[in-house]
């Protein structure tokens, strides 16, 4: 082969990949059933934070019977999630979430049998957007 | 001493004529390669890249998420276009400028669609990935600059991503208990193993990227030098010497053996292909002092006086091959660095400026006693005549 089939293959793998990845994570998304689980905040004094929010999951208050068997299975879960939010609401958010009297869950798709995926964020049961609305009213 | 001034001494000297000089003089204008003009275009493009990262990582929610990576896709493509067309027009600077920007690129793109779809990376995987992404761009690189910035990336993000297997996990676990530093010095003697077989077979063909891994391995090294002799005191105890006394210990053992045997093969593989022995004794002297270190006292002064023979041994045999290659600058650089070191050493141990003074001196005496005696001895001559050899 030559030289520039060498470069035209090496500048596609990447791009190639990125795409097919990324399309195979949002079909993962879309086609799986949802689960919520309680979280709370979480500070593990990251140098980098400030993009995202650090949550661990709560399992004693979540709700076991979202799940086929009836039981939580915390295994296929990582224990402490991050969420990506927009860094102009980031120090707000970040406050809110480790307030006694604000219930923070996490919905995630729960395919059969890959990992979950961590889908939205919802604050006193509304999405995260809309709570952070009425709050500034 | 430039083309130049060699040139004018040359020809002083009769051995060349004018004309030849003017040719050659022509054919270095011709094959001058632009030294500033990549390294300018290397750092706008990583400025640009980290921009890029920078915005998305302040995550605007107007945009939706398939314009984001619709765009992210078309920057992608575009700068592929662009490489592409370097090639052809074989606009070399430009080529490499891209090459690393569409690299970066990558990495810009993994994070933005982690952002995207909130995938949770587990340590260094992202960079992991990244690095298997853009290697084919790695060997296909004529210069030097992507190969040095994907290395270390490499070498991090793979060590941390074995470290998800078990086994490996308790591998490194039972080298870090054999002795200080064990891991460090197992390390660099898999990295020098890999340089060694890459220089051996792909020396013409991956040029850059066996330029790349020498200035890693020689980083890499000092660092570990420099740490071993100022950090060793204050990092380790002599915890590690107790365990291997207690005998049971079999598999620290069997590490140091392992450790000896990799450097003895080593050597015998520089031997056998002719590469320089510079390495094989500095890989020597850092493993023989780490293990020395078990055997040492908890004391101070007593681990400061290993740190600096530890020095002291690595740049005596920088010194020696310096002398045997005639390579006057690297000659002079560990000259040098012996000088500061002694300085060092004296304060280190003595404390007060007197003894030191008093110290220094008789240092002194004894390197001008070891000049005269390598004078009157013809040590150079012998040396020439075994390089001749």
């Amino acid at each position: 082969m030559s030289k520039k089939v060498w470069l035209g293959l090496a500048l596609a793998f990447p791009m190639v990949y990125l795409s097919a990845w990324s399309a195979y994570v949002d079909y993962g998304i879309k086609n799986a059933d949802e689960i919520t689980i309680r979280a709370e905040g979480y500070d593990p004094r990251s140098l980098i934070s400030g993009h995202y929010l650090y949550l661990r999951l709560n399992w004693q208050d979540t709700d076991c019977t979202q799940f086929d068997d009836d039981l939580c299975h915390p295994n296929r879960f990582e224990s402490v999630y991050k969420y990506y939010i927009p860094e102009d609401v980031a120090p707000k958010l970040d406050k809110a979430v480790r307030k006694k009297n604000v219930k923070v869950d996490l919905v995630f798709a729960y395919p059969e049998n890959k990992n979950p995926y961590l889908k939205r964020m919802l604050i006193n049961d509304e999405p995260w957007k809309d709570w952070l609305k009425e709050q500034k009213k | 001493m430039s083309i130049a001034k060699k040139l004018e001494v040359w020809q002083a000297q009769n051995l060349i004529s004018a004309e030849q000089a003017k040719k050659i003089t022509a054919y270095e204008k011709e094959n001058r390669k632009p030294i500033l003009t990549l390294p300018l275009l290397a750092l706008g493009f990583f400025c640009i890249a980290l921009g890029i990262a920078s915005l998305v990582s302040a995550n605007w929610q107007i945009i939706p998420d398939s314009v984001k990576l619709g765009f992210d896709l078309a920057i992608m493509l575009g700068l592929a276009g662009g490489i592409f067309f370097c090639f052809c027009k074989e606009k070399e600077v430009w080529f490499e400028g891209l090459m690393l920007l569409f690299s970066l690129m990558v990495l810009v793109s993994i994070g933005l669609i982690a952002q995207i779809y909130q995938l949770q990376t587990q340590g260094l995987g992202a960079y992991f990935l990244w690095c298997v992404l853009v290697f084919p761009l790695v060997i296909i690189s004529r210069r030097i600059i992507l190969p040095l910035i994907w290395l270390p990336i490499f070498t991090a993000s793979s060590v941390d991503t074995l470290t998800n297997i078990t086994f490996f996990r308790d591998l490194l676990e039972i080298i870090e208990h054999t002795f200080p530093f064990a891991i460090s010095v197992c390390g660099i003697l898999i990295f020098a193993y890999i340089y060694r077989f890459v220089s051996y077979y792909f020396r013409t063909r991956l040029a850059p990227q066996i330029k790349a891994m020498k200035f890693w391995l020689g980083f890499d090294i000092v660092s570990l030098v420099v740490l071993m002799d100022f950090g060793a005191s204050n990092m380790f105890s002599g915890i590690f010497y107790e365990d291997i006394l207690n005998g049971d210990n079999y598999r620290s053992i069997l590490v140091i053996c392992c450790l000896i045997l990799a450097n003895v093969g080593f050597g015998y593989f520089s031997y056998k292909y002719n590469y320089s022995r510079l390495l094989t004794c500095v890989l020597a002297i850092l493993l023989g002092f780490s293990i020395i270190y078990m055997a040492l006292p908890d004391n101070g002064t007593i681990l400061d006086l290993w740190g600096f023979l530890l020095t002291m041994s690595i740049l005596s045999t920088v010194v020696a091959y310096a002398l045997i290659k005639n390579r006057v600058k690297l000659l002079n650089i560990a000259t040098a660095c012996m000088a500061i070191r002694l300085f060092c050493v004296y304060l280190q141990v003595f404390g007060s400026m007197l003894t030191t003074g008093i110290g220094l001196i008789v240092s002194g005496i004894l390197f001008l006693s070891l000049i005269y005696g390598w004078k009157k001895l013809h040590l150079n001559t012998m040396l020439i005549v075994k390089e001749s050899k």
